[in-house]
């Protein structure tokens, strides 16, 4: 059943995965390869600072990629009326966990992309002996962010049209009403931005989002 | 007797037009169940509620034993259902449709599934979304009969097919019935299909149920009657009366049901004289069925 459940998602999203594993390949032997005749290999500083450039690249593509399987899996769907999937033998929580999990599996799809191609990439450069490439941890943090918003899209879209456009409206009064009250209530404004920074920093629940993203670093 | 589906006091809204009011439902087991209705009768929303797609407002439904909806999986596990419209992945081929749909299923005979394609003609490698009507039809006939089903739920499972496409899923289906004595729920708006292969037959329309009877009671007991001198209905008949309506002259022309033959000696008593009896077939019985539920309806109303 698990099996079977891969394989139609793979179906469903093997155009997006190739796109995104294949960018995700590329962009940081392109980034490096297009920055790196004007900077020389001796600026340190330089480096990092285009290691940072393909972090944010990969973080860009990740939560893409994440939240474009979680879309495109529930459009399937909702062009069949949800018909096929509600027809059978499973109770909800078990379909949903098998698309969530099979969706994660693919995931890792463009992540491996992102480890070998941040490896190629950085294996091009003669680092100087203070800075070292997080290839690896680089990949591993695109899991996790491709994972959250993956998730994040799955639940939006599958809690139904109408549940969705509830949550996102509550969350965008809640933000509007917090940056208000920062303003207007000087005394709230410290736990305001204390849970703020809870929320997306390490170890936060958006934390990986927000956090510092690199291929190069000391 | 025994039942595959009970359903008690249903009750379903969508929207501020349509709703399932009450619905009092009785599908014995063994039996072809037609479930007939015009368009918009509430008859696919039924078979959704049923099946645990659609949460009911009130009311009870057990299906093969198991309370629906909270059940519904372990009941959809013994069910094969044929929606109105192709309901399958479009970019999966037939075989891997035929695959995906296996793994849900523990009763899946694979053997039986490759049989019914090759006699329903469909090419293991043709996609999904690229099946003709009748193919696409086919094909889920195909994946809920070889899940071994106890019930089959069938809505509106030949609607747009040709005359031969339509033989040959009715014949799949009623070889499969004649075979494990499944009980079989169809929904259908062409009546004279439903005459062909059902025993029991229930009438729908304006999300209530109107008439529910073995086949034999709706296609012989409902019957038109030319009167002369009709009686008052002082003393009530032994017999529903659907419609009424004048005649030439002194004659009327009433549409009964739970008609006998014996039943000629109550307008005997009076001084009216019953001068003809005419039967019905099943497309005059439902229209009439239906004509006198409306009439009533807007009398209530």
């Amino acid at each position: 059943m698990f099996g079977q459940t891969l394989y139609v998602q793979w179906k469903w999203n093997r155009d997006f995965l190739a796109f995104y594993t294949f960018v995700a390949f590329t962009a940081p032997l392109i980034i490096l390869w297009v920055a790196l005749p004007h900077l020389g290999l001796s600026s340190a500083r330089e480096l990092v600072r285009i290691g940072g450039v393909v972090g944010i690249a990969i973080a860009v593509i990740s939560v893409c990629a994440g939240m474009t399987v979680a879309w495109q899996g529930y459009g399937v769907d909702e062009r069949l009326g949800h018909i096929y999937a509600l027809s059978l033998p499973v109770t909800r929580t078990r379909a949903l966990v098998m698309r969530a999990t099979t969706a994660f599996a693919l995931l890792t799809l463009p992540v491996i992309g992102v480890w070998i191609g941040s490896a190629l990439a950085a294996a091009q450069v003669e680092l100087p002996a203070n800075l070292h490439s997080y290839a690896g941890s680089l990949a591993g943090r695109a899991l996790l962010a491709a994972w959250l918003a993956h998730a994040c899209m799955f639940a939006l879209r599958y809690s139904a049209g109408r549940r969705a456009k509830i949550v996102l409206f509550t969350l965008a009064i809640v933000v509007g009403s917090l940056g208000f009250a920062t303003e207007a209530v000087p005394s709230a404004r410290a736990t305001i931005v204390r849970t703020a920074e809870f929320l997306i920093s390490n170890p936060g629940p958006f934390g990986v989002f927000f956090g510092r993203w690199t291929l190069l670093d000391v | 007797m025994t039942h595959a589906i009970t359903i008690d006091n249903l009750s379903y809204r969508a929207g501020q037009h349509f709703a399932i009011r009450d619905l009092r439902m009785r599908v014995p087991n063994g039996s072809v169940y037609g479930f007939l209705g015009p368009n918009g009768s509430g008859k696919t929303t039924t078979l959704r509620l049923l099946l645990g797609m659609l949460p009911p407002a009130d009311g009870t439904i057990t299906v093969l034993g198991h309370e629906i909806p909270r059940g519904a999986h372990r009941a959809l596990a013994r069910i094969g259902y044929v929606p109105e419209r192709l309901h399958l992945y479009p970019m999966l081929t037939v075989a891997e449709t035929m695959r995906h749909h296996a793994s849900f299923y523990p009763t899946w005979d694979a053997t039986e599934a490759e049989r019914l394609r090759r006699t329903f003609d469909l090419r293991a490698e043709q996609r999904v979304g690229r099946l003709s009507k009748g193919e696409a039809g086919k094909l889920m006939m195909l994946l809920a009969l070889a899940v071994r089903p106890e019930l089959l739920v069938l809505d509106e499972p030949t609607d747009g097919l040709d005359p031969v496409v339509r033989r040959d899923v009715l014949a799949a289906l009623l070889e499969y019935v004649s075979a494990h004595g499944a009980t079989v729920l169809v929904s259908s708006h062409l009546v004279h299909e439903q005459e062909r292969i059902c025993d029991w037959i229930a009438v729908m329309d304006g999300g209530r149920l109107v008439a529910e009877m073995p086949m034999h009671a709706f296609r012989s007991g409902i019957k038109r009657l030319r009167i002369a001198g009709p009686p008052p209905l002082t003393t009530p008949a032994p017999f529903g009366i659907l419609a009424r309506r004048a005649g030439t002259g002194r004659e009327e022309e009433w549409v009964v049901r739970d008609w006998r033959d014996d039943m000629t000696s109550w307008f005997a008593a009076g001084d009216a004289s019953l001068r003809e009896v005419v039967d019905l077939d099943l497309e005059e019985s439902f229209v009439e069925t239906l004509r006198a539920a409306r009439d009533a309806g807007g009398r209530a109303a």
